[in-house]
């Protein structure tokens, strides 16, 4: 019976989605924006770390910054941004992410018959691969990355040892000129083997690394030969090693993968030994290596991924012999962590230049880390100067990009407070000119104090899809930034498990699949919160969209 | 002294070995018992190490302005032991996918954060052979290394000229890996065999077609293209050149006879056998041939195919004109390696001196550094071990440990903590805990045996 009912209502769920499918997905796209043209009026604009200006205007026009001033004429067509005690930043930029990609999902131990003559694609030598190919625009990671205020990146294939080739990528856009900055930015490698077949081990790795480019100088020599003359043997075609041409001709950078100060030091190895041109991204431990990185003149991304620093308390209860060895971990323990944190505010001191990068990076641990490292010694202006000027100086993109200033692309962070102060919300951000709206997260509850919209807690629902609707409750609960959900149908009892889930401002997003009587309907929705009620809209393929609201069930 | 202050000048030394690891220094080490090896014992004799190097060895010495005074009185003074078989120092042991990866190099996976370096140190060990692992036929490149402890630059560890060497193996660990493992050759001892020569005639054709290349590719009208690059190859040829001396794991006599007849029928004369616990009944058959043997002391029976040996081993092998040496193979025997050697006294009646060879200038030998380390010698590397007593004796205790005239143990400031880079990450619990296995011979290869 219960089961008739909840079929019931979804077969006119689904019938009633059919009819009107053309209408809601009409409603559920984008509107083009009115007008491309903006003027943000009257806020402080950091036009570059050091330079601040307060009641300051910047227009937008055709995706760049037209002009940055005060009292600016507003053009007709531009939308007006009220910046009063609002503060521009450049977008940020960064230097190594997978925005855009699918995290490949850790399989089997591959079956090859011979461990150690896989295929290129189990031993993770991919080197010809273009992450362009295999680039979404709309996946979640590059909203997620926006979300932090950074609109430039440099994204990388995942895999192993040679995963194939990033390129350099806006994080949103109009989308006119798609999200492409410069394609082939980089050779993207790691120290990182294949499972259980060749190369396994970091030995393994490098002698693969240097047989691969030796065999890449002599067939490109070979290859120029027989290209030019006649009666030659003809060289083998192999992909693997051509991919390692550019690199060879200067044209394309290596980007090394390398966290700890050994691979660091085993990535100049190599660098030294075979003479290609080198960034390094993800670094964690470079402090021993500041004067080696600047004296190489090396383009560095340190990693924003960092170890977790607990506010423990110290166990008080220990005595004698065993507290004072107690205690002797813990300072070296901290004395580390200060190494780790401490590492922009050292750099920034000796003068070496260096960007961040976000691979690995939890989002919600970003600006935490942010702060953590300013504790550490590092200034607003030097860490701004990580998250913008330094890193367009060292991808070579700041003809275009990294400050706020005429004629650069309209890349744009605007938020509510100092960007490195506690109390801080991004508001919008702006990639070539699109602007992203983010609602003020923190509001005022009745008791005067201030209270976070979260879609934690119990809520009832109403789904409409324009027959009986359908009632029940939604249950979001969160552990650590990640989310998870069930949503409880009142027809028949049933709930189904959210999964997707991510909360971003005061929007949630989730999937879920509805299974009745052998039909599998996969919805997804977007719920806007209040602090006591949502409402959104679900939709699946084959029912376009509809509402859902509901208001908080308090404990 | 405070807690703070202390823990702050700790943090302050530290810093600064880091920042000196590539430097040599100078010492003095006065009056003390100098056993140099190759030249006798030396009473009230003093050491004198300039820029990482022995200058003088004689009594009353005049020391240069800054150098480092040690009293000796009543110590005694011998060259850094020097441990042929060992696998501390590196991040990767085997790479166990191939029967045959005669192109990897340990010294590409050197680890200086590794603490058990200083723990050889304060055994007296200067040097060790950071092999590769005895997973396959043909192992990889192996780095002799210097215990620079306190640097961050895997490079520093290297050992600055130290020839080549690579690591082979016999018997069950390659036929189990890859046999066992993965269903392909060698899966016996035959097949172990035919690895090896198989390898060899590849390298030897792909060495004939590089000569062939060079010799002709600047000729008008040449039409040949440059052979496919294959390090694998490169090395093998190097072998068959005479630049890399072999380090072959190895146990039954049968198989240890067996490559001393591949290596003839190639051509190869540099061969050392580690463990090679049934040595003692081809030790006229190794001393014949020139190869030479890294043994245990007394460690045996941990699989089937060594249980047939004995504690005689490194005597028979030495009274019948083997090059021997006593290794480790362990992180933690290599801390009392003194006493490893001295076991050679009590089984077969080594003298002192053949003794201390055993750990000094022998394994030097085995690793072809022997010019340059393994004696007390004006001109030799500054590497000095100096002991409260004799060191063959079980009461001697090690006081004081150079590396290029630099002081990298000395039992007077020996700190607790010596982790150079510390896990920030770790749940700090004052309890004991095991954290080093004490065989990484097969590390690296547990993947291939699970189910």
């Amino acid at each position: 019976m219960m089961h008739t009912s909840l079929r019931q209502c979804l077969s006119m769920l689904l019938l009633t989605g059919i009819l009107m499918a053309g209408g809601f997905r009409a409603l559920a796209q984008d509107l083009r924006p009115v007008s491309k043209s903006y003027i943000i009026q009257n806020a402080t604009v950091f036009q570059a770390p050091g330079r601040s200006y307060q009641g300051y205007d910047v227009l937008i026009k055709d995706g760049l910054i037209s002009a940055v001033g005060q009292d600016l004429a507003v053009p007709a067509d531009a939308q007006m941004v009220e910046g009063d005690s609002l503060i521009v930043y450049a977008g940020f930029i960064d230097g190594l992410s997978h925005a855009g990609l699918e995290e490949p999902k850790r399989g089997e131990r591959p079956n090859v018959k011979d461990p150690g003559n896989p295929p290129d694609e189990i031993a993770g030598i991919t080197p010809y691969r273009d992450v362009r190919e295999l680039l979404k625009e709309n996946d979640k990671s590059v909203s997620d990355l926006r979300a932090l205020g950074f609109t430039v990146t440099h994204t990388v294939p995942y895999g192993n040892m040679l995963p194939g080739k990033g390129a350099i990528i806006l994080t949103g856009g109009n989308g006119d000129n798609g999200l492409i900055l410069r394609e082939n930015a980089s050779l993207y490698s790691q120290f990182e083997g294949a499972r259980g077949v060749y190369p396994n081990t970091v030995i393994g790795v490098m002698a693969k690394y240097r047989e691969l480019y030796k065999q890449a100088e002599l067939s490109k020599n070979d290859a120029s030969r027989y290209n030019s003359s006649q009666g030659l043997k003809r060289p083998m075609e192999n992909r693997v090693v051509e991919a390692f041409y550019p690199v060879i001709e200067n044209t394309m950078p290596v980007a090394f993968h390398a966290e700890g100060v050994k691979d660091v030091y085993r990535a100049y190895h190599l660098q030294e030994d075979l003479g290609f041109r080198m960034i390094l991204v993800g670094v964690k431990q470079g402090w021993d290596m500041a004067d080696k990185i600047k004296s190489s003149g090396t383009p560095v991304f340190l990693s924003l991924d960092m170890p977790e620093w607990k506010d423990e308390a110290r166990d008080s209860t220990l005595t004698g012999s065993k507290a004072k060895e107690y205690n002797q971990l813990f300072d070296r323990k901290e004395e580390m962590l200060k190494k780790y944190y401490g590492q922009p505010a050292l750099f920034s001191q000796q003068a070496v230049p260096y960007g961040f990068s976000t691979a690995g990076l939890k989002s919600s641990d970003f600006r935490k880390n942010l702060l953590k490292m300013k504790e550490q010694g590092a200034t607003d202006d030097q860490l701004l100067a990580a998250l913008t000027t330094s890193p367009a100086s060292l991808l070579g993109l700041s003809r275009w990009t990294g400050t706020v200033e005429p004629g650069k692309m309209a890349n744009l962070v605007v938020t509510d407070n100092n960007f490195f102060d506690e109390e801080s919300t991004i508001r919008y951000v702006f990639v070539e000119g699109k602007k992203y709206d983010f609602e003020e997260k923190k509001k005022k509850d009745k008791n005067g104090e201030k209270s976070e919209i979260t879609p934690e807690g119990k809520w009832t629902f109403t789904a409409d899809p324009g027959g009986a609707p359908a009632t029940g409750t939604i249950e979001i609960k969160e552990n650590n930034g990640e989310y998870s959900g069930t949503m409880n149908y009142d027809q028949g009892g049933t709930s189904f498990e959210l999964s997707d889930i991510s909360f971003s401002g005061t929007t949630l997003e989730f999937s879920v699949l509805i299974i009745d009587g052998g039909q599998e309907l996969p919805f997804t929705g977007t719920l806007e919160f209040t602090a006591d009620s949502y409402s959104g809209t679900v939709s699946s393929p084959s029912t376009g969209g509809f509402p859902i609201s509901g208001e908080r069930i308090p404990n | 002294m405070n807690m703070k202050l202390l823990l702050t000048l700790l943090f302050a030394s530290l810093t600064l070995v880091v920042a000196k690891a590539q430097e040599t220094g100078d010492i003095i080490i006065r009056n003390g018992t100098v056993l140099t090896i190759t030249n006798g014992t030396l009473e009230n004799t003093d050491v004198l190490i300039r820029d990482g190097k022995i200058s003088k060895i004689g009594t009353d010495l005049k020391a240069p302005n800054g150098a480092k005074e040690y009293d000796a009185t009543g110590k005694f003074v011998m060259p850094g032991i020097i441990d042929a078989h060992s696998h501390i120092g590196i991040d990767a042991v085997n790479e166990a996918t191939s029967p045959v990866t005669a192109e990897v190099f340990t010294g590409d996976a050197l680890d200086p954060l590794d603490v058990s370096i200083y723990r050889a140190l304060a055994g007296g060990v200067t040097i060790s052979h950071a092999l590769h692992g005895s997973a396959n036929a043909i192992g990889g490149e192996s780095e002799t290394i210097k215990h620079r402890y306190g640097t961050v630059n895997p490079s520093d560890l290297a050992m600055e000229g130290a020839p080549r060497t690579i690591k082979f193996a016999l018997g069950e660990n390659p036929t189990r890996v890859h046999g066992g493992g993965s269903n392909i050759v060698p899966r016996t001892r035959m097949g172990v065999e035919a690895v090896f020569r198989n390898a060899f005639s590849e390298g030897r054709e792909y060495m004939e077609a590089w000569d062939e290349y060079n010799a002709n590719k600047d000729k008008k009208g040449y039409t040949g293209i440059a052979p496919e690059y294959n390090r694998r190859l490169e090395t093998i040829a190097d072998i068959l050149r005479g630049d890399i001396i072999i380090h072959c794991h190895s146990y039954r006599a049968d198989e240890i006879y067996m490559l001393m007849q591949v290596c003839k029928d190639f051509g190869v004369k540099k061969l050392v056998f580690q463990h090679v616990n049934e040595g003692f009944k081809v030790a006229p058959e190794l001393a014949e041939f020139g190869a030479m043997a890294s043994v245990f002391s007394d460690w045996w029976a941990y699989k089937f195919e060594v249980y047939y040996s004995t504690a005689y081993n490194a005597a028979i092998l030495t009274r019948n004109g083997v090059v021997t040496s006593i290794n480790s193979d362990s992180g933690e025997l290599i801390r009392h390696l003194y006493h490893e050697a001295a076991k050679t006294l009590k089984y077969g009646d080594l003298s002192e001196e053949e003794a201390l060879k055993l750990i000094t200038i022998n394994p030097a030998k085995q690793l072809g550094i022997d010019d340059r380390v393994g004696s007390l010698e004006e001109g030799k590397d500054g590497d000095v071990a100096v002991f409260s007593a004799h060191p063959l004796s079980i009461y001697a205790i090690p006081e004081l440990t150079v590396v290029d005239g630099i002081v990298r143990f000395d039992r007077e400031n020996d700190p607790a903590d010596m982790r150079i880079y510390p896990d920030p990450e770790e749940d700090i619990e004052v309890i004991l805990s095991h954290e080093h296995r004490s065989d990484r011979c097969m590390q690296d290869t547990e993947f291939l045996f699970q189910q």
